[in-house]
């Protein structure tokens, strides 16, 4: 049974997709995803109902080759697109980037495989492995990917519409976009480093793809771009592998983690590297950044479920290996440090998309952070920022599509006053929001679990720590108000409001989404027992109870519920109270200029009207791009380098 | 529990509303003025509740409401000796209700305040995480039950970054940015302007509960007994008092750069010497 | 007296409105504001916006370019609100009065409550004025 589901959460997206590939109608198309979709839905609950974990599983050994074959493969294939590249547009940093790296990865991949390895395949018992950290994956891939997929019908529908395309390219972009959900199954499956690699690069390669979908010239860069920073990821990956063999003798990544030494560190080191860059942390921003040029289902998928979600389960999945050292302290200063970077950078954008990815980054530096610190209560809080990061983010994405597809812009400032315009979606991204931002949703519960661990951690740098963490979460309130203030702009009039027409497969995900995340931060109590606690406890002491639904830890509690209902209180008592007659509105105060109560516009010279412009602070002048990205880069650079020259020395 | 429950609820915006009254009292008796009486408040807000409303677009009523009840919950939680660092968090909810209240008119007073109160948050926020963090260190625990012992000899500089939350918290000069202490400004009355009646009263009576609230906060520095603690965030609120008489209103870029440098340097100054020297 | 009614009296809100004068009466209401004469011993404060105003004070008399203004400021003001004319031109026009642009006294434009003369009015008028009206807000009007 469990080596059935295991057999169709990895597998069943690959064949999907190829059936999606050669399917050139859109109904037959359609329907293919929205089966797959069920079908990795019910896999990952059955998988989660039925399973006892952890659990090793070994396919037969003709799977080992195949995989030997595939990664030479797939990197003939990376050596393709960069030569290819080459030749049409001359020398460019991508292609010879591109190239070196995968000459580096090929050559001496293949020196150690072919030269030093004993076995050709090299095997490891068992090839996969399977606990509760897994399993959490596996449900968030398999839900939320497979909701963002779904949503994807709908809309690259509208996106080609919209293009004005005679051929339809969504063959090859379903393709791409199944089979990631397949191969991030087989990342968090695989204990086999050599199977988590090949993995790792096929979610490298349908990244690559779903970036230069539209194939304009900046999709094409960026695309690039996320294919030679992920192949240092790659690069990282074989140097790890290689090391590891050497002072270890096996690749299998439990028995590494389960038995820490000292040697183990620099070949940590270099996974952590390779985590960093999926996770796309400053220095390595560029790549997720760029990203936001793919069609909203792509970045909706990379943010939440997927892709970047790889690197931080890989750091938290390596954490107990490095527990205690001063790697683990270096870590967490570097995640600590991407968590305010971004959160900075984030207020001076005005692009909606470009705002998610940094908060993206941000909230993964989160991660990292807690996963450096590595206490079990800092384990806790980045399992849970795991889960409800990708719920939230994923749902602002497919929210944010949905309204760029109403007004055409992914600009804030045109997003003023939206609230009045489409209520229904605007009403559910600013939930969203408030569910990525404001106590008692989960993510503050993750935040509020991730300061107390860092107070509480031994380390001598947790002053440094706390710094990045509290500038960096004052930070994250002000990009995230402002932008709900710009939705909330809206100018007095007699007249309710009026529903968008409901779209059910623009709706449906999201509101699904929105319930989930309502409903889990609610039910914090059961998803911790069920999900959180038995994740941590495979390598540590867990330390929170959840007596009578609060969250206790050893040195703090968070009474989660009874916020509820004042949430709820402060949600439904108002509305039987508020009245709101027509007579009672007036205008808002403008110095008794006004022209009309409901226009935004009034008189000044000569009594001539004149349009009343509000925009959002961004600070664009102290806290721009221009001016802070470059020494972000430099600064997390040298943090990077102290993280070697420690764990070296 | 109950009985403390429904004290902090009713007895808070007593002390609050008087604390207020002798505010403007003493603030007159600076001006060399004599000023209103002590019960002034009060009158106001029974005032501004028995206006007729009048409105300018839903939203904003609905989120007064919360502002009000997360102020309120976050008291209780005080009252119950809860996490502190929780309350901190459920004080920034009702304060970003406010902001969204006052962000959904497009009222170019309201907008600016509300940009202008998001940096306040912006200023205040890291000293209040930090100073409960350094309150751990030394006591061990995020609980406020736990405070047992007097911390004001070894939390000193945080108590003085606490001094600038409080400026900030409680709108006064040279941190009244986002909603000018009296009016006739460049930005009439800030996130408040579009309120009237009913709603700035309800808003009124949220700052008695937050000004209680962010005095009894500091008052934990002082735990041993009931009266120092008391007196220690009385004095305190007197210094504000005093600040706000000799100070003019500042730039938003001031306000950050102070409250960063003093405020979080010295809170962080005081973690790095716990994290030194034992704690 | 109920407590409604003593806390509207207790508390008067102003909102100054300048609707052209010759600044002689302003001058006088900003001299109430000082230690000398300290309206704020009533409670009484300038707030400078509408929406938080009980009395509206006005000098000047209403003109064609900005009677709008006035009505708008007024149309702003929650209920109970009563209107108080500082200074004769407010009144009647005063020595404003049958130039080409001006409408007369502010009662051409709204209601008006509380007429306090004088060319300018005395701060001790003027607080006399308020007063006054304070008996009107008690009430509810
Ligand atoms: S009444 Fe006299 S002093 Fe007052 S504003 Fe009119 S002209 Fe000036």
């Amino acid at each position: 049974m469990t080596a059935s589901l295991i057999g169709i959460a990895i597998l069943f997206p690959f064949a999907a997709g190829f059936v999606c590939l050669t399917l050139k109608n859109h109904k037959a198309r359609a329907g293919v995803v929205f089966l797959s979709a069920i079908v990795l839905i019910a896999t990952s609950i059955l998988f989660f109902s039925q399973g006892t974990f952890p659990l090793g599983y070994t396919p037969s050994h003709e799977w080992d080759m195949a995989i030997f074959v595939l990664d030479y493969l797939l990197m003939a294939y990376f050596l393709y697109l960069g030569l290819n590249d080459f030749f049409r547009n001359g020398i460019k940093i991508r292609n010879v980037s591109t190239i070196g790296l995968v000459l580096v990865q090929a050559i001496s991949l293949a020196l150690f495989e072919f030269s030093w390895a004993p076995e050709l395949p090299i095997t490891v018992e068992p090839a996969l492995f399977i606990d509760h950290l897994s399993l959490i994956m596996c449900l968030i891939i398999c839900i939320i990917g497979s909701l963002i997929c779904i949503y994807g019908i709908k809309y690259m529908q509208d996106h080609e519409k919209h293009l004005g395309l005679e051929k339809t390219k969504q063959n090859w972009f379903f393709f791409y976009m199944v089979m990631f959900l397949g191969a991030m199954n087989g990342i968090v499956f695989a204990n086999n480093i050599l199977w988590l690699y090949f993995f790792w690069e096929v979610t490298t390669l349908c990244c690559y793809a779903l970036i230069r979908h539209d194939e304009t010239p900046e999709a094409i860069e960026s695309g690039f771009r996320a294919l030679w920073m992920n192949l240092i990821g790659g690069v990282g990956f074989v140097v790890a592998i290689i090391l590891a063999f050497n002072s270890y003798g096996t690749l299998s990544l439990i028995t590494l983690i389960s038995n820490p030494t000292p040697f183990l560190l620099l070949p940590l080191a270099f996974l952590f590297l390779a985590a960093l860059t999926k996770s796309a942390q400053v220095p390595f921003q560029g790549w997720l950044l760029g990203a936001m040029v793919a069609p909203v289902p792509v970045s909706a998928l990379l943010h939440s479920s997927t892709m970047v979600k790889a690197g931080v389960y890989l750091a938290v999945r390596i954490a107990p290996a490095f527990w205690g050292t001063s790697l683990s302290a270096m870590i967490a200063v570097f995640g600590g440090f991407t968590f305010m970077a971004a959160a900075i950078l984030a207020i001076s954008q005005s692009e909606a998309k470009r705002v998610l990815a940094y908060s993206t980054i941000s909230n993964l530096g989160l991660i990292i952070l807690c996963a450096g610190i590595n206490t079990p209560l800092a384990i806790t809080a980045a399992i849970m920022l795991i889960i409800f990061h990708a719920i939230s983010k994923g749902l602002l994405f497919l929210c944010v599509g949905n309204i760029e597809h109403n007004i055409w812009s992914k600009n804030i400032e045109d997003m003023q006053g939206l609230v009045r315009r489409l209520p229904l979606i605007t009403g559910i991204t600013i939930a969203g929001m408030i569910s990525m931002l404001l106590a008692p949703f989960g993510v503050l519960i993750s935040k509020w679990a991730a300061i107390e661990a860092a107070g509480a951690s031994a380390s001598l740098l947790s002053p440094l720590i706390l710094l990045f963490l509290v500038i960096g979460s004052a930070a994250t309130t002000v990009f995230w108000v402002k932008w709900i203030g710009r939705f909330l702009s809206e100018v007095p009039s007699t007249e309710g409001l009026k529903m968008e027409p409901f779209s059910p497969l623009y709706h449906t995900p999201v509101m699904l989404l929105i319930g989930g995340a309502v409903v889990l931060s609610i039910l914090i109590a059961p998803v911790y027992n069920w999900l959180v606690s038995p994740a941590v406890g495979t390598f540590y002491l867990t330390t929170v109870s959840t007596q009578s639904w609060f969250f206790r830890s050893a040195i703090g509690c968070f009474v989660a519920w009874p916020l509820f209902i004042v949430l709820a209180a402060a949600l439904v008592v108002p509305s039987l109270f508020v009245k709101t007659k027509p007579e009672r509105i007036r205008a808002a105060y403008m110095c008794g200029e006004n022209v009309e109560y409901d226009t935004p516009q009034f008189r000044s010279v000569a009594d001539d009207k004149f349009e009343l412009q509000l925009g959002g602070v961004y600070l664009e002048e102290d806290l721009g791009e221009k001016k802070l990205d470059k020494w972000f880069k430099v600064i997390a650079l040298i943090i990077l380098l102290v993280l070697f020259v420690v764990v070296l020395v | 529990m109950a009985i403390i429950f429904i004290a902090a609820i009713v007895v808070t915006p007593f002390i609050g509303g008087l604390l207020r009254g002798i505010d403007r009292k003493l603030t007159a008796h600076m001006q060399g003025r004599i000023g209103p009486p002590i019960q002034q408040p009060f009158y106001d807000i029974i005032k501004l509740f028995s206006k007729s409303q009048i409105i300018t677009t839903r939203s904003p009523l609905l989120l007064v409401y919360g502002y009000l009840l997360f102020i309120v919950a976050a008291v209780v939680l005080f009252a119950l000796k809860q996490d502190l660092l929780m309350l901190i968090l459920v004080l920034g909810v009702a304060d970003v209700l406010l902001v969204m209240g006052s962000f959904s008119t497009r009222s170019p007073y309201s907008q600016i305040g509300s940009n202008r109160e998001l940096l306040q948050m912006f200023s205040y926020e890291p000293i209040l995480i930090l100073a409960s963090i350094a309150i751990y260190m030394e006591t061990g625990s995020f609980l406020i039950s736990r405070i047992q012992q007097p911390l004001l000899p070894t939390l000193w500089p945080v108590y003085l970054a606490l001094l600038i939350a409080l400026i900030i918290l409680m709108r006064k000069s040279p941190f009244d940015i986002s909603a000018s202490e009296h009016a006739h400004q460049e930005i009439v009355r800030g996130i408040f302007t579009e309120y009237s009646g009913l709603y700035l009263g309800l808003i009124e009576l949220a700052h008695w509960y937050e000004l209680v609230l962010v005095l009894a906060v500091i008052s934990l520095l002082w735990t041993a007994g009931v009266w120092p603690g008391i007196l220690l965030a009385l004095f305190s609120w007197f210094i504000v008092l005093i600040i706000d008489n000799i100070n003019a209103r500042l730039t938003w870029s001031w306000m950050i750069r102070t409250s960063w440098v003093a405020g979080i340097g010295l809170s962080i100054l005081n973690i790095i010497g716990l994290r030194l020297f034992g704690g | 007296m109920n407590w409604i009614a003593r806390s509207r009296a207790k508390s008067p809100w102003l909102l100054h409105y300048d609707c052209g004068s010759c600044n002689g009466c302003d001058i006088e209401i900003l001299a109430c504001l000082t230690p000398l004469y300290d309206i704020e011993r009533f409670g009484i404060v300038n707030m400078g916006n509408p929406k938080h105003a009980d009395i509206l004070l006005v000098t000047g008399p209403a003109n064609h370019p900005n009677y709008r203004v006035l009505k708008n400021l007024y149309e702003q003001m929650p209920e109970p609100k009563v209107v108080v004319v500082v200074g004769s031109c407010g009144c009647t026009g005063g020595v404003f009065h049958n130039c080409p642009n001006i409408l007369g006294g502010i009662d051409k434009v709204i209601p008006v409550d509380v007429y306090v003369p004088g060319c300018a009015a005395k701060p001790e008028a003027i607080i006399d004025g308020v007063v006054l009206a304070l008996e009107k807000l008690k009430n509810g009007k």
